[in-house]
């Protein structure tokens, strides 16, 4: 059984058309305005964050561990989370029909600390992390 | 079914709060101009008429309102058509009850459900129930037959409300009084003030100037004022506990009470602010889960205490205390304080050099150049010590219990938990310490809000083993 997750190159694409949306749709309304300097100011830092972005998700590790999940993060500043999975109240799947469209699933870990979002990872993941949990309670 | 607890008349005014702003002030005003008889209009009788519904909405949901007490769970109960039914079994965490003067001469008292869930800022359910109706709600959370009892003398309440009051709490209290009551009167209260401070301290200007005096009288006086808010809220601190739970009593113009349920099993936490540590004396709270707000999930049991008093105490209160063996290593920490400090270090030989050509440029900024840089590296003096002092004082153990000593700025916080009991570990590391491996942890018990701590510079794969271990 696989221990360690890492994203799925789905998972980066993903993310790379959200940018890309989200930079086209301010970027064009900005030109439509005639801000060209504000423009090319926002395109400087969408590079920036775009290779931020890019470090980010390849920082991103997730490990099942025999008594706690383990979430890794980070790239400057790296946090590491310790969750036990006896402490975990339930876990909300998120998906959207542009997951649905690459077979992924997002969660969403509600524990008795707060709320842990999962990045896109394969439905693979959630079954094991869901029966991790099971094997827990009982 | 052993009790039906129905509500205060009181209560009707908690009910109506929500309402205050948007349903019944803009209809007082159509109430008053029902007496001016030249202003009647049918539009002031619709207005009134929808105040006189809104009110009689508020007092059946007042009536609809009560609590069952079973032998070992609560159902309280809301709404006429609507029914709102929310059970609760052992998930109470905390109760907090709360009377004022004028509840006292109603004989009512405003009673605080918490339970286990997170993330609110506002407690589960309020209520404001009569003396009787609110005693057999604390006998369902604690009984009082079995209970041990522990006045907590005076002097040690005053000790802890001196070296622990909040300046800012005073500043709370007393900016807005002041302000509101000079607009009220039409004065200028704080120029006033100023000038009559400054007329009284005029004999220091040679020692001191002016502002610094004024600063340092007005810092003292609302410390001053946090410091009294603080004892007459602590006065008259009464201790109750069993194996079970435990409950603090206080106040003398607003009495308080917190009944933490099950305490006990989820720990305790010692302060000791820099006054304290000096005195060697520590504030010990009992935690417990569910929100930490302004009424409940933790509350102050023991004020001030030295180390030999607080283990004889914790004796009696913590039934499964074990001191721990040994504490994780941190080695390789004293590095680290090296590699924190590097970056002011480089900024302050920078500074230095720019003094040095201002000061031969300009030369008439001389003083005030010196000054601003007297006081940096005062300040990385200061950042320094703190450091030193966070390496000394933070350590961690994961035996039987947890035992975690952290430092914030000169305050100390140690956390005395079952293992069982922590909700989640964070681990955060800089390049530094992803290079060293080592890592900066903190420890959240039970539930969001619910005291943390945080410790510097652990061994990152000593700690993950050791918390494999525990778990």
């Amino acid at each position: 059984m696989k221990k360690f997750w890492q994203l799925p190159n789905k998972t980066f694409l993903i993310w790379f058309l959200r940018f890309l949306f989200g930079f086209s749709l301010i970027t064009f309304t900005l030109i439509y305005l005639d801000f060209f300097v504000a423009a090319y100011i926002l395109a400087g830092i969408a590079g920036i964050a775009l290779i931020y972005l890019l470090l980010f998700l390849l920082s991103y590790k997730i490990e099942l561990r025999s008594k706690f999940l383990m979430i890794e993060k980070g790239i400057i500043f790296r946090i590491t989370l310790l969750i036990p999975y006896k402490k975990i109240v339930y876990i909300k799947r998120l998906k959207t029909p542009l997951l649905k469209a690459f077979g992924l699933l997002g969660a969403c870990i509600k524990t008795v600390n707060g709320t842990v979002f999962i990045l896109e990872q394969e439905a693979e993941f959630i079954s094991l992390l869901l029966k991790k949990i099971e094997e827990k309670e009982n | 079914l052993k009790n039906v607890i129905k509500m205060h008349p009181l209560m009707f005014f908690i009910i109506l709060k929500p309402y205050l702003l948007f349903g019944i002030v803009p209809s007082m005003y159509s109430v008053l101009n029902l007496f001016n008889v030249g202003k009647n209009s049918e539009f002031y009788y619709y207005q009134f008429f929808v105040l006189l519904c809104v009110l009689l909405l508020i007092e059946i949901k007042r009536k609809s309102l009560k609590i069952e007490v079973f032998e070992k769970f609560l159902v309280i109960k809301k709404g006429l058509y609507f029914n709102n039914e929310s059970k609760m079994q052992s998930k109470i965490t905390a109760l907090y009850i709360k009377q004022n003067p004028i509840e006292r001469l109603f004989s009512a008292k405003t009673v605080f459900i918490n339970t286990m869930s997170d993330g609110k800022k506002n407690c589960e359910f309020k209520f404001v129930l009569n003396m009787k109706n609110a005693e057999i709600l604390e006998e369902f959370i604690q009984r009082k037959a079995d209970l041990r009892k522990k006045r907590i003398p005076f002097l040690k309440v005053m000790f802890w409300v001196a070296a622990s009051s909040n300046i800012f709490e005073g500043v709370l209290l007393f900016t807005p009084l002041i302000r509101n009551v000079s607009k009220l009167l039409g004065i200028k209260v704080y120029d006033t003030i100023f000038s009559q401070i400054t007329d009284k301290l005029r004999f220091t200007d040679k020692y001191l100037p002016t502002t610094v005096n004024m600063i340092t009288v007005l810092f003292v006086f609302i410390y001053f004022v946090g410091f009294l808010y603080e004892l007459l809220k602590n006065l008259k601190m009464q201790l109750r506990f069993d194996e079970k739970s435990i409950s603090v009593k206080s106040g003398v113009i607003v009495k308080r009470k917190t009944i933490l349920n099950s305490c006990i099993k989820i720990g305790f936490c010692a302060e000791q602010s820099i006054l304290m540590r000096i005195a060697g004396r520590q504030a010990v709270k009992a935690i417990t889960g569910g929100y930490v707000g302004k009424f409940s999930g933790a509350a102050l049991v023991l004020p001030s205490q030295t180390d030999e008093e607080l283990k004889n105490s914790l004796g009696d209160l913590f039934a499964d205390y074990i001191p721990p063996k040994s504490y994780i290593e941190k080695k390789k920490a004293i590095f680290g304080i090296f590699s924190a400090i590097l970056l002011p270090v480089f900024l302050s030989l920078a500074l230095i050099i720019t003094a040095t050509i201002l000061i031969l440029i300009f030369n008439q900024f001389k003083r005030f150049i010196i000054f601003a840089l007297l006081g940096f590296v005062f300040l990385l003096a200061l950042y320094v010590y703190i450091l030193f002092y966070g390496y000394k004082n933070s350590r961690i153990s994961l035996e039987k219990n947890i035992t975690a000593e952290g430092t914030r700025r000169f305050k100390i916080k140690r956390m005395l938990l079952r293992n069982d009991r922590i909700a989640c570990f964070k681990l955060r590391q800089n390049l530094f310490d992803r290079k060293r491996g080592s890592c900066k942890v903190t420890l959240t018990a039970y539930s969001k809000g619910v005291e943390k701590t945080t410790i510097r510079w652990i061994n990152k794969t000593e700690l993950i083993k050791n918390i494999e271990k525990v778990e």
